[in-house]
């Protein structure tokens, strides 16, 4: 589990800091591939959905 | 290793995936259908036969993506490809850059743009390409940081309110794609990896 957080973070965050040694550290942690894909696709698509919600919320305001 | 790229460039690259891409022909009919999207005249990359192995999440995301990107009216392809591009370079997903900074260069002829959003000087730009750049770099990094000040430079560059929704949406996709395709592999050099996307 501290695996998965760790990686939540880091991916949220600052994805640009993401190395082949983080995957790596998930499949020491036991996280199986497809479970690495889900996970990848969860925070992924959560950073669409709040830069999304922004930038509409954004263009809601007034001007 | 030594064919791993490190630095932003807007030419073709590859990309080698850390986790086993699914066997075309071992896919489950789970997989199959979600790959259904995928044009069946190309190759099926490495990139798409590894998010197969979460069939449900990539169904979902191949035609969302190819609307935002594709879609017709609002915001140019050019445009679009410059929010892809800026986005990319915010969270270094290398290969990105590479395709889109490409297709931008390609669909508007103005490799300076690219070079200034490589390079951090988009101050430089045109008022249109620096708000566009401004906001797409603010709303990558961290969403807050973009403002009503980007928004009224978006308008006061002439863009209309669906250009500035396309703008947000390409922008997200790849807060989205950059987010798969950098942590789960590495940019190389082409031409030598016969199993590369």
């Amino acid at each position: 589990m501290a695996a998965i957080l760790r990686h939540v973070d880091l991916i949220a965050a600052t994805p640009r800091e993401a190395t082949r040694a983080d995957i790596a550290a998930l499949q020491a942690a036991g996280v199986a591939t497809g479970d690495i894909v889900r996970l990848s696709q969860l925070i992924a698509f959560v950073s669409f959905q709040l830069r999304l919600i922004a930038g509409l919320r954004l263009m809601g305001a007034a001007p | 290793m030594s064919d791993v790229v490190h630095d932003f460039t807007a030419d073709p690259l590859a990309w080698r995936p850390y986790l086993t891409p699914v066997v075309l022909d071992e896919a489950t009919p789970a997989q199959r259908e979600a790959l259904k999207e995928t044009p069946s005249n190309t190759k099926i990359s490495d990139y798409v036969l590894v998010l197969a192995h979460d069939p449900e999440s990539l169904g979902q995301r191949t035609p969302l993506f190819n609307g935002i990107m594709y879609g017709r009216g609002g915001l140019s392809r050019a445009e679009r490809e410059l929010g892809a591009t800026a986005a990319s370079v915010v969270n270094r997903c290398i290969y990105c850059v590479s395709v889109h900074a490409g297709r931008y260069i390609s669909l508007a002829k103005q490799p300076e743009v690219i070079a200034a959003v490589f390079d951090g000087t988009e101050a430089t730009l045109g008022a249109r390409d620096r708000a566009i750049v401004g906001y797409a770099t603010r709303l990558a990094l961290n969403p807050p940081q973009a403002t009503a000040e980007d928004m009224r430079a978006l308008r006061a560059a002439g863009l209309s309110e669906l250009e500035i929704l396309d703008l947000t949406l390409s922008v997200a996709v790849f807060g989205w794609a950059n987010r798969l395709m950098h942590p789960l592999g590495e940019a190389i050099r082409p031409g030598i990896h016969p199993n590369a996307a």
